[in-house]
């Protein structure tokens, strides 16, 4: 199961990098601890000329269906979704998806 | 959560707030923090994608503090202050990061901030009392307050080598440095720059390159740090009273918690002088300068005694006469230039990789594999500039800021003016932090940040209850403050250097000499008074009155 995350972005909206890479998502790696094989966050900075519809994408899979499931049934989920405020205004949109059958 | 804290931003296009803070450094974060307790709704903007201001850019080798961290932070918190642990005498650049990342969290200050946000201009116009700021990409923010916090170091000098444009190896600069590591490993490096950031960047790279060319225009005096780990009994000791050693702080001139000279130099013997300075030299630091004799940056005898001690100390470490001769700074007094503090800087020009290359009278080119400089082409692999900043000034005027038309650089074309160092006649509502006319650079700026925030906030807050819609100084009153900073500056030897503080460093930048010299206790007073006295000669507007009232002593 593969979650990814995108945060839109408009002229404005409030986006703070460095704590999301430095303490938001280690959060969620740490509530989701041995659930997940990898997380990768794709940044597209305007101060870097990296123009995107989106300021963030993020994309993390978990080890299984299962793993999935008991990642989004964890306790601590209210508390890493309080935490998006501390960095964002976008109205994130999150999207489940699997790998596509003819990758390897 | 688009009105979050009481920001009202509509379609994320346009955003009101009080007051916007650009900037989230030191300065920043303080003025965020103490504007949000005082009830207004405030936004920061920052060009970086986090926190730390200079200390966020600032990620070269070496990089740390020249002042004990223990005094080199906030003193505004009390818990904050006793919980957080620093691990060296002089903290290195990643762990101030990490405390002022600690500030913004334990304060909740991040949601305030819009981060990767470059303020293109900022403008004032009187019919509506508002700033309007243009962001760099398309949108737009307004307040009543603008406080730029921008930083007195903080845009580096434009660099004046054409033909670095011809240099294939990587160029990397002090204060843009990557966020990985850089390996210099099997290189041959070239730096440019003797200052601050150089002296560190050179005595950290020296041991990993192959070859280090250290190019230098004008040699620096620097004075040994003394830095190390930090001691649990000394700051458990130093924690049990911390007001103490803040307010020992603010008594000074310099915002050093040390016992400041009080005796000028001829008051010494011969001996006992030499024992001053030893001792002094031997306890190390930046606070060497406040230390030592009363009348170092104002009795040409006294300066040249100490320039002396310190030049002997140069020859004492670096084997080669050449060398010696080259890294001895004779041109200008003692203290008149910021003082380095290094940790093994001599020592490196005795390594067989490293060597000095003069170019105070040559000018310096680049190849597409080389640096050609001193009458040689020396071949390199990269190239590090440390040739510092359009001090002060630099960047408030890049940020276009302007009232009723008229813009602070044509303002400033003789030169900064300011009131205080805070304020600009002809820009209602704008508070600078640590400007040009205040103590800024030349004092502990953690303190001077705290000081001038603070009074910006008795200020603000006198607006605010009072009803009134807008604060200028005046051309008079900022004439008046210039004459004495300049007067300040007269009777010392600050003058004799083609120093930052005068705007030397920048080609056709006027030359004011920008800092005031009266020390942060006596500037402390000074603003003071003119608070109690209830701001006199200060423009009000009142909000619901067009006509304008001052507000008489």
């Amino acid at each position: 199961m593969i979650l990814t995350i995108f945060y839109p972005v408009e002229q404005m909206t409030r986006f703070d990098e460095d704590y999301y890479v430095r303490t938001h998502i280690p959060m969620a790696k740490s509530i989701w601890d041995g659930l997940l094989d990898y997380v990768e966050m794709i940044s597209f900075s305007p101060a870097e000329g990296q123009m995107s519809p989106y300021r963030m994408i993020t994309v993390m899979r978990f080890t299984s269906a299962d793993a999935f499931a008991q990642a989004m049934a964890d306790p601590r989920m209210a508390e890493l979704q309080q935490d998006v405020a501390v960095f964002t205004d976008s109205q994130l949109v999150a999207h489940v998806g699997a790998r596509a059958a003819a990758s390897d | 959560m688009s009105n979050i804290l009481g920001v009202s931003a509509a379609n994320n296009k346009e955003i009101y707030a009080d007051a916007i803070v650009i900037g989230a450094g030191f300065a920043g974060l303080y003025a965020v923090y103490r504007l949000r307790e005082a009830g207004l709704s405030v936004l920061g903007l920052e060009k970086a994608i986090g926190v730390g201001g200079v200390w966020y850019w600032n990620r070269y080798p070496g990089a740390r503090c020249d002042i004990p961290s223990l005094e080199y932070s906030y003193s505004f918190s009390d818990e904050l202050q006793q919980e957080w642990n620093w691990k060296e005498r002089f903290a290195a650049q990643p762990e101030i990061l990490e405390y002022l990342n600690h500030v913004a969290d334990r304060f909740d200050l991040r949601p305030h901030y819009r981060f990767s946000t470059t303020v293109t201009s900022a403008a004032y116009d009187s019919a509506t009392g508002l700033w309007t700021l243009q962001i760099e990409g398309g949108g737009q923010c307004r307040c009543k307050y603008l406080i730029p916090a921008v930083g007195s170091l903080s845009l580096p000098k434009a660099m004046n080598f054409p033909s670095i444009e011809e240099f294939a190896g990587p160029v990397y600069h002090t204060s843009h440095w990557p966020h990985q590591k850089v390996d210099f490993a099997g290189k041959r490096v070239a730096v440019v720059g003797t200052g601050s950031s150089g002296v560190q960047t050179i005595t950290t790279i020296a041991k990993d390159v192959e070859k280090l060319y250290v190019l230098q225009r004008t040699p620096c005096f620097s004075v040994p740090a003394r830095n190390c780990p930090a001691d649990p009994v000394i700051d458990a000791r130093i924690k049990s009273n911390y007001a103490a050693l803040r307010n020992k702080a603010r008594s000074t001139a310099s915002g050093f918690a040390i016992d400041e000279a009080t005796k000028p130099a001829h008051a010494f013997s011969e001996v006992e002088r030499r024992a001053q300075m030893e001792r002094c030299w031997a306890e190390g630091g930046l606070e060497f300068g406040g230390k030592i004799f009363s009348d170092l940056v104002v009795s040409e005898e006294a300066n040249e005694i100490v320039a002396a001690f310190m030049r002997d100390k140069i020859a004492e470490v670096v084997k080669d006469p050449k060398t010696v001769e080259l890294l001895t700074p004779r041109s200008y007094p003692v203290g008149s230039k910021r003082m380095c503090v290094d940790t093994g800087y001599y020592e490196v020009f005795n390594q067989d990789n490293v060597e000095l290359v003069d170019i105070s009278e040559s000018s310096v080119e680049f190849t597409h594999n080389s640096v050609i400089a001193d009458g040689r082409t020396l071949e390199v692999d990269a190239v590090v500039m440390a040739t510092g900043f359009d001090a002060m000034t630099g960047p408030l005027l890049k940020m276009n800021i302007s009232a009723d038309g008229k813009s602070l650089a044509d303002a400033w074309e003789y030169g900064a003016k300011t009131m205080l160092g805070v304020m600009v006649a002809g820009f209602p509502n704008m508070f600078l932090i640590t400007g040009p006319g205040s103590p800024s650079v030349l004092s502990n700026v953690v303190l001077s940040i705290e000081q001038h925030v603070n009074w910006i906030m008795d200020l603000v807050s006198f607006m605010e209850q009072q009803g009134i819609a807008s604060v200028a100084t005046t051309v008079e009153e900022q004439e008046k403050w210039m004459g004495h900073v300049a007067d300040l500056a007269e009777g010392t030897l600050f003058t004799r250097a083609d120093s930052w503080y005068i705007g030397a460093n920048v080609p056709g930048k006027p030359r004011v000499f920008m800092p005031y010299l009266g020390g942060v206790k006596t500037f402390a007073e000074t603003c003071a008074a003119i608070r109690d006295a209830g701001y006199p000669n200060f423009n009000f507007q009142y909000a619901n009155a067009l006509s304008d009232r001052s507000v008489d002593a």
